[in-house]
Order: C-alpha cells, then structure tokens, then sequence
C-alpha cells in the first residue's frame, strides 16, 4: 500500500502584495488525490481555493509568489520546476476546465486553430490533419455531435454546454493525468449542469484519472466527488471521505456549511458573520469569530490539523480544538 | 452580404456629414469676429480700400445667400480662391495634403510600434522594475512639446551627427523633381523607378517622422498598456496558458483582445495630425495641409480654412470607416 | 475646535497620507511650486525684456548661465521669468475649466435625450486638433493673453463634462446612489453630497493632465507668436527664437527654455500618474 498518490500538495503557501499589506491567500495548504478520485474543495468565495489550483498550475502572478511548500505529480516537484517545464506540464500533464467557456475560449479564432495551438505548444509541428483527426476524435468523446462543423466555428456560435464540452475536450486532448476544474458548471444551465459533471466523472474514474472540483455547490460535492477538502480564509480545516463528512462533520465551519444548504427535514441555519481579512490574520482560529462553539483557547492559540473520528473509515483531519464529538451532537440535535 | 450593407450605408452618411461639417464652418467663421478685408489690406488702408475689397470678396451680400452660393460650389466641386495668393483652395489642397497624409502615415507607424513594444512590456510586468521604466518613458515622451523634439532632433541628427539632411521641405534643394501621381512621394518616386530620388525622398522624412512618431507613441503606449493589462489579466489567457501555450503565443490572445481599441485609438490620431503635425510642417518647411491651414487661420484666409476642415473632416470620416470595416473583419463576432 | 477647523485637519490628513502612498503626486507638485517661486521671487542676473545688443548668440558661460540669444536677451533670466507667465497662465485656464466642466458634467448626467445630444456635439468638437483649435480661437478672438486662456477653458470644458459624466452615470447605477434616492434625497443633494465626493477623484487627475496640456498649448502658440507680445517672455517664444540658431549648432538658446517646458509638463502628468494609479489601487 505504499503506491505514492498521483497529486500530493504539502504545505503550500502563496501570497499577494497588496497596497495594504501582504495577503496569505494560500496557508500552508496540504492534500492528496489519487488516480480514479474525485476530490472536491469547497469554501466559501475568497477562501483561497482559486489561489491554491493556481499556485499548484504555476499560474500565479506577480505581485502573488508561491513561497513554501511543495507540489508532487507522480513524485515530480512542480514547484521547482522553471517556466518552461511547468509550461509542459500543464495541458499535457495537467488540464484545466475554467468556470466561463465563453470567457475562456478564445473569440477570434477557429476551434480546430485553437486545438492545433494546443497540440503544437507540446509536441511541435505537426500537420494541421492530424491535429484535425485528433480533435474530431476529443470532441466526439465528448459526446459533441457533428464536430467537424463545430471544429470550422467559433466559440460564440457555441450553445453553453458545448462550449464548456470544447473546453473539457481542449483540457484531454494530451490526456492528462490530473484534471483541474475551477467552478466549471457554475456559469451553466442547471439541466446542463448535470451532464458536464457526469462527463468529468466518466472521463475520471474510467479513464484512471484524477480530478480536483473546485466549487461552493456542497450538493455537487455529495453528489460527484470521492473525498473533499473544506478551506476557510486560505487554510484546510477538514478533509475526509464525502460520505464521512457529510454525514458527521467534524469541524463547525464545516458544520455550518452543511446546515446553510436547504435540505428536507432539517432547519436552514446561515453562517453569521463574514470571512477575516486575509492580511490581518487573527492570532487564533480564524473562524472563531463566527463559531459558537469557540472557547478562549480559540482566540489565542492557531489551531494545527489533527487526527478526527480515529474510529471512522478513511483519514479524517480536522483543524479545530473543539472535540469533534461535541461538534457532531450539536448536528444531530436537527435531526 | 453584412460587410456590403455597412460600407454601402457608411458610404451614404459621408455626404450628409459633410454638409453638417460644412454648415458648421461657414457659420462659425461668420460669427467669429475679425474682418478678412482689414487683414488683406493691412492696418493703413483707408475706408474706401477696405470697402472695396469687402466688394470684391462678396462680404456684403446677405449670408443666406453667401451660404448658398458656398454651397453651390462646393457642390460643383469648386471650394474658392485663397484671399492671399489667389490660387483655388482645391488645387492647392490637392498639392498638399498627401505630403501631410505621407507624414502622418509613417509617423503613426513609428508610434505605433515603439508605443506598442513600451505598452505591452509595461503591461506584462505590471507593477515591476521594468512597468515603472516603461511607464517613465511614456512619460517623458508625452511631457516634450513635438516641436522641441524636432528641434532636438535637428540639432543631433543633422548639424552634429550630419544623419540627415538640412530640415527644408520634402526634397531639400536637390533640384530633383518627381511627376506627382499619387502624391506619397516614396510610391511616386518608386514608379517613376528614381531610386536616387526615393533615397532622398525617404531621408527627408527622417526627422518629421521620427519627431511625430515619438511624441505620439507616448498616447499609443498608454492605451496599449492600459488595454494589454487587462487582456492579460482575463479568462482566455489565463486559460491558454494553463493549457501549456507558450508565453509569446499567450502575449499575442491578449493582444488579439487589446487590438481593436489600440486600432481606434490610432484611427482617433491619424484625424487629430492631419491639423496637428502644423507645426511641425512649420519647422521642416513641409508643403502639408497642415502648415497651409495654419498660415490660413493667422491671416484670416477664409476659403483655406473652409477647404482644410472640409478635407480634414473627409479624410477622418473615410479613415473612420476604414477602421469599422477592418474591425468588421478582424473579429468573427461581430459579422452579421 | 470648531467644525471648519476639524475638517480642513481630515482634509490636510488625507492628503498626506496621499502623497505617502503616491510619492510622485509630491514631487510633482514640488517641482511646480519651485518654478512658481522661482519665477516670481529669484533675483534675476539680467533683465529679462532688455536686449543687450553686443552680447549676441553667447555660449553658456560664467556671465551668462543660459547663454544669450540671437537678439543679445540672457536666456537664464528670460527663462526664468516666463515661469511667472506661462504657469499661472496654464493653472487659471485648467482650474475655471475644472470648475465649469465639473458641474457640467454631473448636470449633463441627468438622464433624457437633451445630455445626450448635447455630448455628440461636444464630441464633434473634440475630434478637432488642440493646437489649430486653440490657434484658430485666440486669432479670431483677438491676439491677447486673456484670450488664450479662454481657448484653455474652451479646450478643457468639454472633456471634463465627458469624464465627469461618464463617472456620474456609472454611480446613478450603483446601489449607494439609489439608497440616498430611495430615501427622499432631491437630486441636488444627490449630486452635490454623494456623486461629487465620489468624481473628485477622477478631476483631479484629469485637472492635472490638462495643466499638463495648457502649458504644451500655451508653448505652442507663443512659439507661432500667437497671444504672445515680444519683448515678454515666454518659453515658446524663446524656442522660436532659438529655431534659427540651432541649425548653426547654437543650441542653448532651445534647450533651456525647452527643458523648463518639459519639466514643468512631466510635472503635472507625474501628479496625474501618481492620482490615476491611486484609483486604481483603491479599486
């Protein structure tokens, strides 16, 4: 069992220059993914959950910096990698399915153009036949019909859902091995919805892929993703199976989450309060302001990622010094 | 066809902006004060010569029909003499404004590319050592009136280094002439096939072109930087990149994005210089529209004047719809 | 303290902590105050509108820092003096146009087809070129100094009402303008205590960009000996005068009142740099 995950993600840290200060957008973030998994991260905007598959794609910009920790793809470091070997990876190693198709693709040009930039940025020249054969046979996986048609077109003659389809199929056209995929149904039609995500399913755990959801949808988490990250204001502060979370969460931010979503038989409880400043890090727990289990101790000293619910299946950590079972009666009281 | 119904439309508004420009000018320059008979016979002259040349330039007929008979002959294509030399306005215009269209084009294309390569660098290392150095020369070029540059240029590139020939007109005095077909003395000069006359043609822009071409591309250079930083920051690149484009192909999505309002900035230019570069055709002794108009407007010369604004006015709007048609057709979206 | 007091304190306040964070915006400013100064108060070597005949086309030198021009002026003193001329010049014409264009422009906000048309006019009359239009105003108004500065406001007006405007009907949209409305507030109260705060900060940029511009005009017409009246200096004028010489390698007679202009141009549009990369950040 000591097969190395495909993803691990340790201690990364990434911060802005702001005018007023220095924003940690990434703190210290850990966490795994393995092939034919599903891992969704979830938080509130402005968590740092764009940052932090940014930081790992090399995609952060100056004034961000990427200052600590390390990102391993098959044991690779791609954070010590120079510019021109991250740039290979990602497309090839890693593809990236971005929230706004419209926004994402590029308007003047062609789709087949678009594809045969892709491919020539990996593997040099290659003839604007094969790279054609190659994308028809992408976008018929998945599920395009008629792409020959949609190849000759452009991106705005394109319906929301086969947009963002062209984007999934631009992100495997090198078959890569992690799939990154920032909010990527939150631009579309509900009905839609559904069948990107079954798509990225498919293309997952079929193909022996791993796939990182980004998203605030919980019931998008429930519903599609393996294991699930929770972030709050630029840290992990749970991880753990879906179905273990879900069903006993052990953190109270998670907790709150999970209460805001309106679901039959229980109470809708909002999450008072607002997210700290990212520069002005509270000495403690970050959410103790909002928490109402918060004790002194959570004002004053910052909580580290524990060991929660030893007994349950899978590896659950959580960031909290509250006990977990505490937590987990309160969610209970609902039912 | 979309493309065809655009021009077609297009093609008829240029008439009817026209009369408004025309209209407008007549009427501005009837209400401005100064009267043309005083500056044609100078300070000393008495009522009755005064008087006289009022008669003979039509001042005392009524303006609706003064108006009308402008009109008229415009109309017939005949824009008026010159107080001064007596020359007709249109002839004269004919003569001039490609040697200003020929300043403006070469000298736009300068701007363009050191306003362009300041803007973009700048934008790609927004907030950087190298922003601060670019944005630090768009500001030095924009803080030098362009006749001090011209000047400046003068003094280095002919009288010290002896670069380029003395600052007088389009050929100097080399006595060479070249039969005007369109007026851009570089073709003229290459149909012709005197390439010792293209030569000489080409040395003389040197230094308007680079004097103009400079100052302007500090404008170029802020919207380039402005627009390019944007366009670096959105989705597309930001998703082109993360599918492993390289940066130089990553640079030019955000310039395909930055393009068209660059391209209207440089189309809001060419029709500003078509007056602006007066005075540089002043200092380099260029037979341009410009300098025409501007000795025009200090006499008083009222049918110069006319004819400049009618012919600056048609050259903008025809650029204008140049501009629209090249955005029609750079960017699928927006075909019909 | 009273409340006058208090509120000239914010004030003075805020516009330190401006310049801490914009550094240019008070080297900028500086550098226009010292020629200011300079202009009106330096004890001049010479007289700036008496020739001397026998010192022509001087090289810069001990007895005469600038050199002397072609008609035996000191170009140091002349350079100077004109400060006091063409800077006042340049800032009364950009601040009435500031102060006729602002409020313009917030009125021209006001919803209906008459602002509309009013803005296409402006906009037919802003495709024309400063300079000719300048040149073409001041000739045919008179070949007086009061007249340039009508040009200067002439000039200016229109683009402050556009900016102006443009700001004033992205803020009729916001939510903070519609609270204040919702309550009862009448349209002057809506306009001068909620959408002026809030384009102050963009007229003054552009204030400082067309000063900037102004002493660019300015130059330009004295150097065509437009509202200019010799022996009175002017840095335009100068150049002119230095035209002939720097064709024969005499070149301070240009350069200096050429550098003074530069100077006092990129001075304002650092000001104006420093302002706009403000907004900017506190967006």
């Amino acid at each position: 069992m000591s097969e190395t995950k495909l993803l691990d993600v340790r201690g990364v840290v990434a911060n802005y220059d702001s005018p007023r200060g220095v924003v940690k957008a990434v703190n210290a973030v850990s966490f795994s993914a393995d092939r034919k998994e599903m891992v969704g991260i979830v938080g509130e905007s402005g968590c740092g959950k764009s940052a932090t598959i940014r930081a790992l794609l090399g995609l952060i910009r100056p004034p961000g910096k990427v200052v600590e920790g390390e990102v391993l793809l098959d044991g690779q470091d791609l954070l010590k990698m120079t510019k021109k070997e991250i740039r290979q990876v990602r497309g090839d190693k890693i593809g990236f399915v971005a929230q706004n198709p419209f926004a994402a693709l590029n308007p003047i040009y062609k789709i087949h153009k678009q594809f045969h930039n892709v491919i020539r940025a990996h593997e040099g020249r290659s003839s604007s036949r094969s790279t054609r054969k190659r994308a028809v046979d992408m976008l018929t996986a998945v599920g395009i019909p008629g792409p020959e048609r949609i190849l000759d077109g452009y991106a705005h003659e394109l319906s929301g859902g086969m947009a963002q389809r062209v984007v999934i199929a631009l992100a495997l056209i090198l078959d890569p091995e992690l799939i990154v995929a920032d909010e990527p149904t939150t631009a579309l039609d509900v009905t839609i919805q559904r069948q990107i995500l079954d798509l990225l399913r498919r293309k997952t755990v079929d193909e022996g892929r791993s796939l990182l959801l980004v998203t605030h949808d919980l019931g998008v988490v429930a519903q599609y993703c393996d294991r699930v990250v929770v972030m709050y204001a630029g840290k992990v502060v749970e991880t753990g199976l879906v179905s273990e979370v879900f069903a006993r969460p052990a953190h109270p931010y998670t907790l709150g989450l999970l209460q805001s979503v309106p679901r039959r038989g229980l109470k809708v409880r909002t999450l008072g309060g607002r997210v700290p400043s990212l520069i002005d890090y509270p000495p403690g727990c970050a959410f103790a302001d909002r928490c109402v289990f918060a004790i002194d101790r959570c004002r004053e000293d910052i909580p580290e990622l524990r060991p929660a619910f030893p007994s349950g299946r899978g590896v659950r950590e959580v960031r909290c010094h509250v006990n977990e079972q505490e937590v987990f009666a309160d969610a209970a009281v609902d039912r | 066809m979309g493309l065809m119904r655009l021009i077609g439309k297009r093609l008829l508004l240029i008439p009817i902006s026209l009369f408004i420009l025309v209209s407008l000018s007549f009427l501005l320059l009837e209400l401005m004060p100064g009267n043309p008979a005083i500056t044609i016979a100078g300070d000393f002259a008495s009522d009755a010569e005064i008087e006289k040349i009022e008669e003979s330039l039509g001042l005392n007929d009524p303006l609706g029909a003064r108006y009308l008979s402008y009109l008229g002959s415009v109309v017939r294509g005949d824009l008026g003499r010159s107080f001064f030399s007596d020359q007709p306005v249109l002839g004269e215009l004919r003569e001039r404004l490609p040697a200003t269209m020929e300043l403006v084009f070469l000298s736009l294309i300068v701007a363009a590319i050191v306003g362009l390569f300041l803007g973009v660098l700048g934008a790609y290392y927004r907030g950087r050592k190298v922003d601060k150095a670019t944005r630090g020369t768009v500001t030095l070029f924009q803080s030098i009136p362009d006749f001090l540059m011209a000047l400046l240029l003068i003094f280095f590139l002919f009288y010290l280094w002896s670069v380029a020939p003395a600052p007088v007109g389009r050929l100097g005095f080399s006595g060479v002439s070249v039969e005007p077909i369109t007026g851009f003395l570089l073709v003229d000069t290459l149909v012709a096939g005197d390439l010792n006359a293209f030569v000489l043609a080409g040395q003389h822009l040197l230094l308007p072109v680079l004097a103009l071409g400079i100052v302007y591309a500090a404008y170029f250079g802020k919207t380039a930087r402005s627009t390019m930083a944007t366009a670096l920051d959105s989705t597309q690149v930001e998703f082109a990149r993360a599918c492993g484009l390289s940066e130089w192909k990553v640079v030019y999505y955000a310039f395909l994005q930055a393009r068209t309002p660059i391209l209207t900035y440089g189309a809001i230019l060419f029709g500003a210089l078509i007056g602006g570069a007066a005075i540089i055709e002043t200092i380099f002794s260029w037979p341009g529209a410009g300098s025409w108009a501007l000795t025009a407007i200090l006499s008083l010369d009222i049918p110069v004047i006319q004819g400049f604004i009618l012919a600056a006015g048609f050259v903008t709007i025809t650029v204008f719809l140049l501009l629209d048609v090249l955005i029609l057709l750079l960017d699928p979206r927006v075909r019909l | 303290m009273s409340d006058l007091g208090k509120r000239t304190l914010e004030i003075l306040k805020r516009f330190l902590s401006v310049l801490r964070s914009q550094p240019a915006i008070g080297v900028g400013l500086t550098v226009v105050l010292a020629m200011l100064l300079a202009g009106f108060f330096l004890p001049l070597p010479y007289s700036p509108t008496r020739p001397d005949p026998l010192n022509v086309l001087q090289p810069p030198s001990s007895l005469h820092w600038f050199g002397t021009d072609s008609d035996g002026f000191d170009v140091f003193s002349r350079t100077i003096a004109a400060a006091a001329r063409d800077l006042p010049l340049a800032l009364i014409g950009t601040f009435l146009s500031a102060l006729v264009g602002v409020p313009l422009g917030l009125l021209a906000s006001t919803k209906g087809p008459w602002s509309e048309r009013i803005m296409r006019g402006l906009d037919v009359f802003q495709s024309f070129p400063l300079v000719i239009l300048a040149i073409a105003i001041v000739t045919l108004m008179g070949n007086r100094l009061e007249n340039v500065v009508i040009a200067i406001l002439i000039v200016n007006v229109p683009r402050f009402m556009r900016l102006v405007r443009s700001e004033a009907l992205s803020l009729r949209e916001s939510r903070f303008i519609e609270a204040a409305r919702a309550v009862g507030a009448t349209p002057i109260r809506v306009m001068r205590k909620h959408m002026f705060p809030n384009v102050v900060g963009v007229a003054l940029a552009q204030t400082s960009i067309a000063a900037a511009q102004a002493i660019g005009i300015i130059a330009a017409l004295s150097f065509l000996g437009v509202g200019v009246s010799p022996p009175n200096p002017s840095w335009g004028l100068m150049i002119q005068t230095g035209v002939r010489s720097i064709t024969t390698g005499d070149w301070w007679v240009v350069v200096f009142p050429g550098l003074a202009v530069l100077i006092a141009v990129a001075a304002f549009n650092l000001v104006a740099d420093g302002l706009q990369m403000r907004q900017e950040n506190e967006r």
